[in-house]
């Protein structure tokens, strides 16, 4: 279904929308984008994409699972629920909601983790195309169309007059029925509003198909992975940046009689990531990154049919030394 | 940088490489996103046709002298220098494995900086250049022009070493501050109230990652083994709650108080954009005020946390 809104009228729909539900759209706080509760402000223009992913808002930093107590000696263990409450995104873009596609495949099998699925469901996803590729970015090369996804509610394309909208789901379906704001348009409309963004590529960097059986068969390659971790300094801004990690930690809070336990992020680049009593299998870094490189473009693909990397180039744009994954995918892909 | 500097300093490395002087290199290679450079780590001549020089090398080498043992040859500006005084002072590394190379810095580019100067968003920076005294920023298609104290970071203003204290070959360049008498804004924060400072502080470490960027590349945060990831018993909690963030941010500073060169590569390298050199500045100030104490400027004074006094005049020392 298509239809089309008004700038203004986007405001009041987004403004009336806060009746039911929590609303995020992309805003800055401390000088970074976030996403951030909809204050009724024009939607900004310049926005790319946000400092963190929106992972965060599904698999949080920190999320409390369970707690316990001991009253009277004996043990009382108490689940903590997940968060509940419609929720509402305007302004994602289709690197991050393919991100969330990839990590529902992780938290939806075999065990299913409530916290990450309830947050899902609970979260009504409207998409952007985007104006400009990101800096770092490669997500073309990723099979992302910045123009246009499937992963949403609901995508919008900004034209002149305001916004075309193209609703994916029932629920996206059900919320472009308010008529007074939304009027009729069609898919031929759509496809005259596609555009190309500013600063994209003419000619892909890579094949995909020849970088992942690139990097399997660099695995055992020692020196290629030595020499391009040597200006690695460890830290965790690439996986916490990165809208596809998800390894976390699992850490108690003990307290007299009580405690809680907790999930937070962890990064498989950390030195005592590995760490066991006796042994640690990744103790260099060259053998971290070489994981980290690997799970996304070969082990996370054997196991799960998918790539986890969308190409969004957080991870290039913003490592301290400048390690640019694209480089190593070329050379593997080479 | 002009062509002649970068054959130079080519010129220096290969003979350095020929006589097996050193087995490694840094230097900065050519960085793939903009206002960005990289390091590079030469181990022999065939890697020297990646070294590039150009106005962006804010990377404080001397970082990875705590991994590269043994002859190693490096590139330093005036304020890296300070970082080695200090690691050579530590007994981190020792002078006669170094060959240093001094590198005319004409202040470095903060793209921060100059997008809030010209308030627009860093992405939408295009090109900053040096033109005589201005810097031209192209941005949305547009040239315009700033003074370089609106666009360089502001410890490169007055910079107080632009020539590096250690070095065994300079480049040729002017070793010269680039906006000379270029006073320092006085931070407003020091003379607020402490609830202010603490709600201030409290705004900041809420957003902290844990990353741990800023200590991995701070040159003088060398410890095998940080506190942080001690877990038995554990001082400090890995959740990055308000608190531990807090307590990880302190520590850290007071771990470094003395051997902290003011290089600013924490702040530079923060992901969440925390504001952490009010917080060495302040350390720095304090130093040089109550123990007369600068970091990084001479290889002879004792650190101050590190000595002790019979005239001192706090008691519980005595």
């Amino acid at each position: 279904m298509y239809r089309k809104i008004a700038k203004e009228n986007l405001k009041k729909w987004l403004t009336d929308l806060k009746t039911q539900a929590e609303v995020l759209t992309p805003a800055k706080a401390n000088g970074l984008w976030t996403y951030r509760n909809f204050d009724g402000r024009d939607i900004p223009h310049n926005f790319q994409n946000s400092r963190l992913p929106p992972k965060g808002l599904f698999l949080e930093s920190l999320r409390a699972l369970f707690e316990w107590k001991f009253p009277g000696g004996s043990l009382e263990v108490r689940p903590l629920p997940a968060m509940d409450g419609l929720r509402v995104i305007f302004g994602l873009r289709p690197c991050d909601a393919r991100a969330l596609k990839i990590l529902e495949s992780i938290f939806a099998r075999d065990y299913p983790d409530v916290f990450y699925l309830r947050n899902l469901s609970r979260t009504l996803l409207l998409g952007q195309a985007c104006r400009v590729q990101c800096e770092g970015s490669f997500c073309s090369e990723m099979g992302i169309d910045s123009q246009d996804s499937t992963d949403f509610d609901i995508f919008f394309r900004e034209v002149p007059q305001g916004y075309l909208a193209r609703a994916l789901t029932a629920r996206g379906n059900a919320l472009l029925e308010r008529r007074d704001l939304f009027e009729e348009s069609s898919a031929e409309e759509w496809n005259l509003a596609q555009s190309k963004p500013r600063g994209s590529r003419e000619q892909p960097l890579f094949d995909l198909e020849r970088v992942k059986a690139g990097v399997a068969k660099s695995f055992p390659d020692e020196n290629f992975w030595k020499r391009f971790s040597a200006k690695c300094i460890n830290c965790g801004i690439c996986t916490y940046l990165c809208p596809t990690c998800h390894c976390f930690d699992l850490c108690d809070l003990q307290m007299p009689g009580q405690g809680m336990r907790f999930r937070c992020w962890d990064s498989c680049a950390f030195a005592d990531f590995t760490k066991m009593a006796v042994h640690n299998p990744r103790e260099e870094k060259w053998r971290r990154y070489r994981q980290r490189v690997s799970h996304k473009f070969h082990f996370f693909y054997q196991n799960f049919q998918a790539i986890a990397c969308v190409g969004c180039g957080r991870c290039v744009g913003h490592c301290p030394v400048n390690l640019d994954l694209r480089q190593v995918l070329l050379e593997a892909a080479r | 940088m002009p062509e002649k500097i970068e054959k130079e300093l080519i010129g220096i490395v290969s003979r350095l490489f020929d006589e097996g002087r050193i087995h490694h290199f840094l230097g900065y290679g050519k960085g793939t996103v903009k206002f960005k450079t990289t390091p590079l780590i030469a181990r022999n001549q065939e890697d020297l046709r990646e070294l590039w020089l150009e106005d962006f090398c804010a990377p404080n080498l001397t970082l990875y002298l705590k991994d590269i043992k043994g002859q190693v040859g490096l590139l330093v500006k005036g304020c890296d220098s300070r970082s080695l005084v200090s690691l050579i002072k530590e007994g981190q590394v020792r002078r006669e494995d170094l060959y240093v190379v001094g590198l005319p810095c004409p202040g470095q580019i903060d793209p921060g900086k100059v997008a809030g100067a010209l308030g627009c968003e860093s992405e939408e920076l295009e090109e900053i250049t040096r033109r005589g005294p201005e810097m031209v920023v192209r941005v949305n298609g547009q040239e315009k022009t700033l003074p370089k104290s609106l666009a360089l970071m502001d410890k490169c203003l007055n910079c107080p070493y632009p020539k590096p204290l250690i070095f065994d070959s300079l480049l040729p360049g002017e070793y010269v501050a680039p906006v000379p008498g270029a006073t320092p804004t006085e931070d407003e924060l020091c003379r607020r109230p402490v609830p202010e400072k603490w709600a201030f502080w409290a705004e900041q470490f809420r957003r902290c990652l844990r990353c741990y960027a800023c200590r991995n590349v701070c040159p003088a945060c060398f410890c095998p083994r940080c506190i942080v990831e001690e877990n038995m018993p554990q001082w400090v909690s890995p959740l990055a709650t308000m608190g531990d963030n807090f307590v990880f941010h302190l520590l850290r500073l007071m771990h470094v108080a003395g051997t902290c060169t003011s290089c600013g590569e924490c702040q530079r390298v923060c992901p969440m954009g925390i504001p952490l050199m009010k917080l060495n500045e302040k350390m720095t100030d304090d130093l040089r005020e109550l123990f007369g104490y600068v970091a990084g400027v001479d290889l002879d004074r004792p650190f101050p946390f590190r000595t002790y006094r019979q005239e001192d005049p706090d008691d519980f020392i005595r």
